[in-house]
């Protein structure tokens, strides 16, 4: 059985020093037809299959790493863009509010109940926009603060 | 990018391969080996240069090569090398310069008394590649011969060789 301890693989501060080390003792000569030979090598299909797959894998890295900061900027600015039309919404929403309160206290309230589905399906879907409005409003209305 | 991907292949030959063979040979001390494992080293160089950060191509090539001198000789699981630190304690206490081109005369001198043992048609391939270090096509102009055939008669003279020189490496000791 084999006991011989064997080093780990180099990094590249170690590479480096050992080609100091074989630099400073003198370079043999590599075979003149060696260079021909990895050329010629090198063109062979096999190898400019894994050369290509590996060209095409770094691209498509770095396509997919493209795509990703993308949407994240377009999320950014179409957040940015959509905070103005949510606060004007809510201020539709709560403007609309008041008045119907007003009418409500002017012509006596009416029961609740005796509203029809379809508009208390639409008061639900108001308030909870409204609620919805005013907790994506709250972060930027203290960014606004911040900044002022 | 304005260099190709086969162009930079070449430059890195043209300005590491001796060095590259150095490392190699120190490494595992075997002629053939030293070769093929440049060969290897430059050709993964070429298949991950997509993946190279192009900082220092000198440390990033020695860095292949040692690493695979490293699976050959745990692979062979025969020849004593030292570990960590101490890899590198050898290397600065071992032989100087003078030596080293002496060695490489005796290396040559016993790859041709070896070329010289073979039979024809392998002892002309041999000694046209690995002695005159003659290219493939050049070989194949001088010759007549077709490169596969070429091919083949060196693939066995390397074979031939090696066992030649590892019976002489151990019969000196």
């Amino acid at each position: 059985m084999d006991n011989t301890e064997y080093p780990t693989y180099l990094n590249e501060y170690q590479a480096e020093r050992l080609a100091d080390l074989v630099e400073s003792k003198g370079l043999m000569t590599a075979p003149a037809n060696l260079k021909s030979a990895i050329l010629e090598r090198s063109r062979q299909t096999d190898v400019q299959m894994i050369a290509g797959a590996n060209r095409l894998g770094r691209q498509a890295e770095l396509l997919f790493y493209g795509l990703k900061v993308g949407a994240a900027v377009v999320c950014s600015i179409s957040l940015i863009l959509a905070a103005p039309l949510i606060r004007q919404t809510q201020m539709e929403h709560q403007s609309e509010r008041q008045n119907r309160q007003s009418s409500d206290l002017q012509n006596g309230r009416q029961d609740e109940a005796r509203l029809p589905l379809h508009d208390r399906f639409h008061r639900s879907l108001m308030e909870f926009s409204e609620r919805a409005g005013a907790f994506i409003s709250e972060p930027i209305d203290m960014e606004v603060f911040f900044n002022d | 990018m304005g260099i190709n991907n086969t162009e930079q292949l070449e430059q890195w030959i043209d300005q590491y391969q001796n060095l590259i063979y150095s490392i190699c040979f120190q490494m595992t001390g075997d002629y053939f080996e030293a070769q093929d494992l440049t060969q290897e080293t430059f050709l993964s160089a070429y298949k991950c240069s997509a993946y190279f950060d192009g900082r220092n191509p000198r440390a990033w090539l020695c860095r292949i090569a040692s690493n695979k001198c490293l699976d050959y000789l745990k692979a062979n699981g025969r020849r004593q090398i030292p570990t960590d630190d101490r890899f590198f304690l050898t290397y600065q206490d071992s032989s100087p310069p003078p030596e080293r081109s002496l060695t490489e005369k005796d290396i040559r001198q016993q790859l041709y008394a070896c070329c010289m043992r073979l039979k024809p048609p392998y002892r002309e391939a041999a000694l046209d590649y690995y002695y005159y270090e003659m290219d493939i096509r050049q070989m194949a102009e001088k010759t007549g011969k077709n490169i596969k055939t070429l091919q083949t008669h060196i693939y066995r003279a390397k074979a031939m060789l090696r066992k030649m020189l590892r019976k002489e490496d151990l019969e000196d000791g």
